[in-house]
């Protein structure tokens, strides 16, 4: 009797949902990696853990937020990540280090092996923001990077990278394709102080 | 008349009565103290002044004879030899002491004997001795003549010294010690006015009242020592099974290290298999966390959308 019940009572739920949930398309950040010099010696015996990028709770979910004027924040109603933010970014720069072979051996964050460095990145803006009347558009990215001695935990060195990027479209996609072009400027700077500071 | 009287009788009846009366004179003025009294020999190293013949001998105050001869001691000229009669029931034994003591106001003196215990021997004559020799115990007048003599030496000792002390250099020290003991008193004085002596008052009575008030106290820190001691029991008690479980966890830890020793459970072994994965669940449980987080902002916006997904979505830029 009970399972009539439940099966009445989910039609007749079902029934009153009038409001139709707009199809999402997903997105994923694309980036385009030079090739560095590798005249590196200092590190090329070491190894290096890339560990899970600190950010905002919003850089951890899929939804897609952009800001509006200079404090208004929404999230896109049919876009969204493919990947969290913090998860593509930290991803990012793991294959961004395996590229530039400048350190022996790169692992992941949940590596059980012991590593000579690590590399810790903070993303402070990942975002895109729009005027307020919604006529120009542009992305912004900002990321820090410390590289830790997993010695004795002391940094070894750090430096902040940053990218505005002008958006082609006014919509998500020309949002992602501006995030886009400011993490690929971010990586191949990273690349660049990375390679320096293995020197 | 008859005048025939026999003179004869009348004769013989008056000697018969002179033979009677002299009769009763001899026994009643016959010597008997003779035979009573005993005869003891008195040597006094002091002066006998005031004593004379007949001179009264008391026992304790009872006049029991008297002074018979005076004479020096013919074998010991510095000794004068008093011989006096003293009844024989009077206990002389061998430490009775005769004492010379002056009689009153008079100048007279008498012998006074004293002491003598019922348990020792009567005293007896020595070999050589014509009579018992009594002991002496110096007189007042002796004792004191001889205080006397000894004080007057002190007496005489103490003015050299105080007139030793009192030279010119300890007058001066004496005469500043005083004016600073004025000074200092009255400073004291100065110091302790009305208000000062008002101030000490209160802060005795609150001393009375603090001691009034600890008196009070003491019965309760009695009860608070019996409690403490009751509780330094159950303390005991409690640390005596804190021991106990001390020891089972030393002695489990004794077997956790002999197995850790032997292999048979390393720490680290499991450690490396265990924190990546707990490192990863917490990430996914961070990012789990973070996703109800928005589902329940959400809910607090519009409530309805949990069943109904009334909730009107803002499109976005470029969203139709």
């Amino acid at each position: 009797m009970k399972y009539f019940v439940l099966i009445g009572i989910t039609l007749f739920f079902s029934a009153c949902v009038t409001t139709k949930v707009p199809a999402k398309s997903e997105y994923r950040i694309n980036t385009e990696l030079t090739n560095f010099t590798n005249d590196s010696s200092m590190c090329k015996d070491k190894t290096l853990k890339v560990a899970q990028a600190f950010s905002d709770k919003n850089l951890m979910v899929n939804d897609m937020m952009y800001t509006q004027g200079n404090y208004k924040q929404f999230f896109y109603a049919s876009s969204q990540w493919a990947q969290t933010p913090n998860d593509a970014i930290t991803t990012k720069f793991l294959s961004l280090m395996r590229n530039a072979k400048l350190f022996q051996n790169v692992q992941i964050a949940g590596s059980r092996s012991k590593n000579d460095f690590i590399l810790e990145v903070h993303i402070e803006d990942f975002m895109q923001y729009f005027n307020a009347d919604i006529t120009s558009s542009f992305a912004n990215a900002k990321i820090h990077l410390s590289l830790i001695d997993a010695t004795n935990r002391e940094i070894y060195a750090s430096e902040s990278f940053s990218a505005k990027i002008d958006v082609n479209t006014l919509d998500a996609q020309g949002g992602v394709e501006g995030l886009s072009i400011a993490l690929t400027k971010i990586l191949n700077d990273s690349g660049t102080w990375i390679a320096k500071v293995c020197k | 008349m008859n005048n025939k009287v026999n003179y004869t009788f009348v004769g013989f009846l008056v000697f018969f009565g002179i033979t009677l009366m002299l009769g009763f004179i001899y026994w009643l003025l016959q010597p008997k103290s003779d035979l009573e009294m005993a005869h003891y020999h008195i040597n006094f190293d002091e002066s006998v002044l005031g004593l004379n013949i007949d001179a009264p001998v008391k026992y304790r105050g009872i006049s029991v004879g008297k002074v018979q001869e005076l004479k020096i001691n013919p074998q010991n000229s510095e000794q004068v030899q008093v011989t006096v009669n003293i009844l024989k029931t009077t206990p002389i034994k061998i430490d009775t002491v005769a004492q010379l003591t002056a009689q009153g106001i008079t100048g007279l003196s008498y012998i006074n004997l004293s002491l003598g215990s019922r348990h020792t021997e009567d005293l007896q004559a020595k070999e050589g001795e014509k009579y018992p020799v009594i002991k002496t115990t110096p007189s007042f007048f002796e004792n004191f003549e001889s205080s006397l003599g000894s004080m007057s030496s002190r007496l005489s000792s103490t003015l050299t010294q105080t007139e030793k002390l009192l030279n010119n250099e300890n007058q001066k020290q004496i005469t500043l010690l005083l004016e600073k003991t004025a000074a200092f008193m009255n400073k004291l004085d100065k110091t302790f006015d009305e208000k000062t002596i008002q101030h000490l008052q209160s802060s005795v009575e609150n001393i009375d009242n603090v001691t009034q008030k600890v008196d009070k106290l003491t019965p309760n820190l009695d009860k608070f020592i019996d409690k403490s001691m009751q509780w330094e029991e159950k303390v005991s008690l409690s640390l005596g099974s804190i021991m106990k479980s001390y020891q089972n966890i030393s002695g489990t830890m004794t077997e956790v290290k002999k197995a850790v020793a032997s292999g048979q459970f390393n720490i680290k072994d499991v450690a490396e298999d265990i924190v990546p994965t707990m490192n990863a669940t917490l990430r996914e449980l961070q990012e789990l966390m973070i996703r109800m987080d928005a589902m329940m902002q959400q809910y607090e916006r519009s409530p309805g959308d949990v069943i109904f997904k009334q909730e009107e979505l803002k499109k976005g830029p470029g969203e139709e």
